[in-house]
């Protein structure tokens, strides 16, 4: 956990590159010619940069990756912060057990006193005694759009954090680097804003029934085809909700008896939706290719676990963005396995669609390579759309499969047709169809805001994960303590920014996630820079 | 060296009495022992906690590290005086 996975040798079934046309053989390992070049076992070289690709004809361009480990200082004591608070934690949980405490929190009732307790793992433990604590950092009530700028509603809590008032105050004019506004369309005046009051009143914003029964508007036709074109794929599916985009469509496209190869830190919509269809599901190191050819090698020899059969499909789950790490995906790599080894390939581009690439088109358009590559395009709207949903993108015959398979299509309800409406507004705009130069302003906007923001905090000498061209920032705080006041303080100088800890992160590189947005100037970037390094010698963060 | 701006814009030394300067470097030693005290609190997480929990932390700590001083003064002679006869220094 505090090494990188993807710069660790590997160090598994000795895979020689064959060379001069002889197949070297150890130990009676099986001769075997692997794909993709092997890091050399025990080799020690300090490298500069040890995150360079080690197969860099297949980039047209530099891909760098930085995560830096964690310092033992720094691990230790966040250890001993943990350890302090789970001590005072128990103590907590002894004074409410015997009532000499209020207790604010579900319990047990007293009939079910000798049942097996609800409330004991670990996880509600966590929340009652360290989340809770620091709790005001999170659900903080936005009054208005949260776009570059947002308001928020002032809460006080007297009771540390049980309860909160609000005071009726409103902080007006916060800095937004948490809203996932990457082109900068989460606004209320403009093209996309008039677009979708004009269509509410022609629709009104209910759609009442489900897409297969009596809920498929012609403004979802539309919508499909523009996605399908956008996205440079045969065909597009739209569904109303993000989340369930991928946990009800997983299921539709395997099942028993097929293989989910899937990301050490996919999100939770992918793992539930893979764990909903019933297959078996292997997991590889974080952007590791050498791990996921194992995984393939392995997977194709020796098939289902007794039987031997081979796998009916082999289906390889990604992200575009991983969305707490910052980083990009391998996608050239990924495709050479794919193709090799015949798998299938989930691209889910919930952060990377509209933020990457020079025309906005996603990690496959940032990499340069063909979408027909990719069998399954999944992405959602939420992000760089200002909008809501999601969509799944590829052949025909997958798309008009799903339409009739998918759970999402037949029982959840379609999507709002003013939402339908922004998306396709806001799509026009980037694709340059609406005739201005606005999307290509905004996604020029994006790059150069991310490159400066990146290097302005590398500078500074915080220890920022991820890859150089992604809008996501985490920056690094790893004290429980931190997380708190990192939030506090920052919303003292008006920035409002999301702090995330355990679970969502391992338990000891909790971290703050700023997101860059083309809204963003480079007034605010600085401000925002200015102020984390006036917190961070409050609050002394780890240099590197 | 302390400074006015003069005009909004120059900077002119400003000349200051001893009994200000040593007040000064007072409130900048309090300022300096708050700054560690705050990062004592977030290091040992003392920060999330309410303020009894704090009182009840820190008087352990204190109590702890007294004993542990005062059990260093009472035995340090004994151990030196076994040091040096160890490294039959003194008889």
């Amino acid at each position: 956990m505090t090494e990188g996975s993807a710069n660790k040798p590997f160090t598994g079934d000795a895979c020689h590159r064959s060379s001069n046309g002889k197949n070297a053989t150890k130990n009676g390992f099986v001769k075997s010619h692997c794909l993709l070049e092997q890091p050399q076992k025990y080799r020690r070289t300090k490298e500069k940069n040890p995150n360079v690709t080690h197969n860099s004809n297949l980039y047209k361009r530099p891909f760098v990756e930085s995560f830096e480990e964690t310092p033992l200082l720094v691990a230790v004591l966040t250890y001993m912060g943990y350890g302090i608070l789970t001590i005072f934690g128990y103590l907590r949980d002894f004074l409410r057990h015997w009532n000499i405490e209020k207790c604010h929190v579900a319990r047990d009732r007293e009939q079910q006193k000798d049942f097996v307790p609800l409330y004991q793992d670990f996880e509600n433990f966590y929340t009652r005694n360290l989340y809770m604590r620091i709790r005001d950092n999170w659900n903080r009530p936005v009054c208005g759009v949260p776009g570059a700028k947002m308001d928020l509603a002032e809460r006080v809590s007297y009771d540390y954090n049980w309860t909160f008032k609000h005071t009726g105050k409103v902080v007006k004019d916060v800095i937004n680097m948490g809203s996932y506004n990457y082109l900068g369309f989460a606004e209320n005046v403009g093209a996309c804003a008039d677009a979708a009051v004009d269509v509410t009143k022609k629709y009104g914003s209910g759609v009442g029934s489900t897409r297969c029964e009596i809920g498929n508007l012609d403004i979802h036709e539309e919508l499909e085809q523009l996605i399908a074109r956008f996205l440079g794929v045969e065909s597009s599916m739209a569904f109303g909700m993000g989340f369930a985009t991928n946990s009800m469509n997983i299921p539709a496209l395997t099942g028993k008896g097929c293989l989910i190869l899937s990301d050490e830190l996919n999100h939770a919509s992918l793992v539930l939706g893979a764990r909903l269809s019933g297959s078996t599901i292997r997991v590889f190191k974080h952007n590791n290719m050498q791990s996921l050819e194992k995984l393939l090698r392995d997977a194709i020899v020796h098939g289902q676990p007794r039987t031997h059969r081979p796998w009916k499909k082999i289906l390889i789950v990604v992200e575009g963005i991983y969305s707490m790490e910052g980083s990009i995906v391998r996608l050239p790599e990924v495709i050479a396995l794919k193709k090799r080894y015949k798998a299938y390939l989930y691209l889910d581009e919930a952060h990377s669609i509209g933020a990457l690439g020079p025309h906005g088109g996603g990690v496959v358009d940032y990499f340069g390579l063909d979408p027909n590559d990719v069998d399954i395009m999944m992405g959602t709207f939420t992000k760089s759309f200002g909008a809501a949903g999601g969509y799944i993108g590829g052949k025909k015959e997958l798309i008009d499969y799903l339409r009739s398979h998918s759970h999402s299509a037949l029982y959840a309800t379609s999507m709002s047709p003013p939402v339908a409406q922004q998306i396709i507004t806001s799509m026009k705009i980037i694709m340059g169809e609406d005739g201005s130069t606005l999307g290509a302003d905004r996604l020029r906007q994006l790059s150069q805001n991310t490159t400066y923001f990146r290097k302005k905090l590398w500078d500074m000498g915080f220890i920022i994960y991820g890859n150089d061209d992604s809008p996501v920032v985490p920056l690094m705080l790893y004290m429980p303590a931190k997380i708190g006041a990192f939030g506090r303080e920052m919303l003292k100088r008006n920035i409002g920014t999301v702090v995330v800890g355990f679970p969502a992160t391992p338990i000891i590189e909790s971290r703050a996630r700023f997101c860059v947005s083309a809204a963003h100037t480079r007034e605010m970037l600085d401000i925002v820079s200015l102020c984390g390094t006036h917190t961070s010698q409050n609050t002394h963060f780890i240099h590197s | 060296m302390m400074t006015r701006h003069v005009f909004g814009i120059t900077e002119v030394p400003v000349r200051l009495e001893s009994w200000r300067r040593s007040v000064m470097a007072l409130g900048d030693c309090w300022k300096q022992l708050s700054w560690f005290y705050y990062q004592y609190l977030l290091v040992t997480a003392l920060y999330m906690l309410e303020p009894w929990e704090r009182t009840i932390f820190n008087s352990l700590l204190i109590s702890v590290a007294a004993m542990a001083v005062y059990t260093g003064y009472v035995f340090m002679p004994q151990h030196i005086m076994a040091i040096l006869h160890y490294f039959e220094v003194v008889q």
